[in-house]
């Protein structure tokens, strides 16, 4: 059967209810008000990112992953599968508007593919590479740089002589 | 649009994310295992070259065959390095007095808090001295009572424009100095200086020079520098496998021992006698 979701600036998509119910947030909101005609409302999401979410649900329903695959370390970076990586090929804003949809929908592997995502971004940068990738504008004088890498050389000071 | 404006629980799942070491799927877990040991990532997977296309007209410290020892070796041991009995026995008056005078720290580790500060895994206090880049201490107050060290420091940064000179594309990004101390009963367990990866290129140290001014040090004060012969950077010894072999190098004065900073893992023997002063500075 299907279900028909409403995006923020109130676009309607049907869908499969199957595949909807990847989202925990609307398999709980059916499961409230039972079957209905009426358009669930995703207030938090818009049309533009709940079309990206359906294809990334789309996809994984059809192309289920094998099992065992749950047991993988989850904290891993390097396992991100070729079409989870390809979705997330997508400018900076849309990668976030990503992590808060999967967050509200509650759609587990799309919020760990994100994170990792952001998370291979920031890993080995330095903090200046950092700035520059998110836009971060350093607001620190340069004594107060000084200072904070003072406080922070202990991160650093492995290497026994 | 930025990672602070992402729910809390978001940005701690993407920090532990970062905060967990990269593992190879090939690697085996065997030397987890072991007791007493920092685990110690992965060996790097760049390796150092040294001995390629040189500019051997540039050569003014070194020439081919240290630095070929350096890359295939890894290591090379200087003696009488500085040469002049009244500038060690000074640095050696100046260490003494930053500790005397409780200017250095006690050492911790960067690897989980359950280790930070165990002294039987690390037992030395250290002290960083920066220099800017014309090679002057910043800090003004320590800078006048450690003049000496500071000229150490010249004649540490003179290798450093040595391997730029010499070796195309070595590109040395920075160098970083630390003063320790250890006391007796002090040690550091075997580890590696650094990880280098094809990732990391730019924040890595590359090499370890530690120059040691123990004047009266004598066998049987303990404190000897047990290096782990296995070098990794030597292709021709890919092939061999690992081995524990090491040797012990006495941490004597005006001794100074280089050597690659991600391959060569190395340990601090404990101490018999105290204070063991060495001062490192590595290049990254």
């Amino acid at each position: 059967s299907l279900v028909k979701l409403e995006s923020s600036d109130e676009k309607v998509f049907e869908i499969e209810k199957e595949i909807a119910c990847m989202s925990v947030t609307i398999k709980n909101m059916i499961e409230d008000i039972g079957e209905s005609d009426s358009p669930i409302p995703l207030p938090n999401v818009t049309s533009t990112i709940l079309e990206k979410v359906l294809d990334y649900c789309r996809h994984h329903h059809q192309h289920p992953s094998p099992q065992g695959d749950d047991k993988k370390d989850e904290k891993r970076l390097d396992d991100i599968p070729p079409y989870d990586r390809d979705f997330c090929k997508v400018d900076q804003p849309t990668l976030f508007e990503l992590i808060l949809a999967a967050n509200y929908l509650d759609i587990k592997p799309l919020l760990d593919v994100t994170c990792k995502t952001v998370a291979n971004m920031i890993r080995g940068k330095t903090p200046e590479e950092i700035r520059k990738i998110f836009n971060i504008k350093n607001d620190f004088t340069p004594e107060e740089e000084e200072q904070i890498r003072k406080e922070n050389e202990w991160c650093e000071d492995k290497g026994g002589n | 649009m930025d990672i602070s404006n992402l729910p809390p629980h978001i940005r701690q799942q993407i920090l532990g994310l970062i905060s967990k070491p990269q593992q190879n799927n090939d690697e085996s877990s065997s030397s987890n295992n072991k007791n007493n040991l920092i685990n110690n990532e992965k060996v790097s997977n760049v390796l150092i070259d040294l001995t390629s296309n040189l500019k051997i007209e540039n050569f003014k410290i070194f020439n081919k065959e240290s630095l070929n020892q350096l890359e295939k070796k890894g290591y090379l041991i200087i003696d009488n390095f500085l040469n002049d009995l009244n500038k060690i026995n000074l640095i050696y008056d100046e260490s003494y007095n930053q500790f005397k005078e409780n200017k250095l720290i006690e050492a911790g580790m960067n690897k989980g808090t359950d280790k930070w500060k165990d002294k039987s895994i690390r037992g030395d206090y250290i002290q960083w001295i920066h220099r800017d880049s014309n090679s002057r201490i910043q800090d003004k107050d320590l800078s006048s009572t450690i003049r000496n060290i500071n000229y150490l420091l010249d004649k540490l940064d003179l290798i450093k424009n040595e391997f730029d000179n010499v070796i195309p594309n070595f590109n040395s990004i920075k160098t970083q100095t630390q003063l320790a101390v250890y006391l007796n009963g002090g040690r550091y367990i075997k580890h590696r200086d650094s990880f280098y990866s094809s990732e990391s290129l730019t924040i890595s140290r590359r090499i370890t020079m530690i120059y040691y001014v123990n004047k009266d040090w004598k066998k049987g004060d303990g404190g000897e520098l047990r290096l782990y012969t296995n070098n990794p950077n030597n292709t021709n010894q890919k092939e061999l496998k690992q081995t524990e072999e090491f040797i012990d190098i006495e941490p004597i004065a005006d001794r100074l021992l280089i050597f690659l900073s991600p391959f060569l893992e190395h340990e601090v023997l404990q101490c018999n006698f105290e204070p063991r002063i060495a001062i490192t500075t590595w290049i990254y």
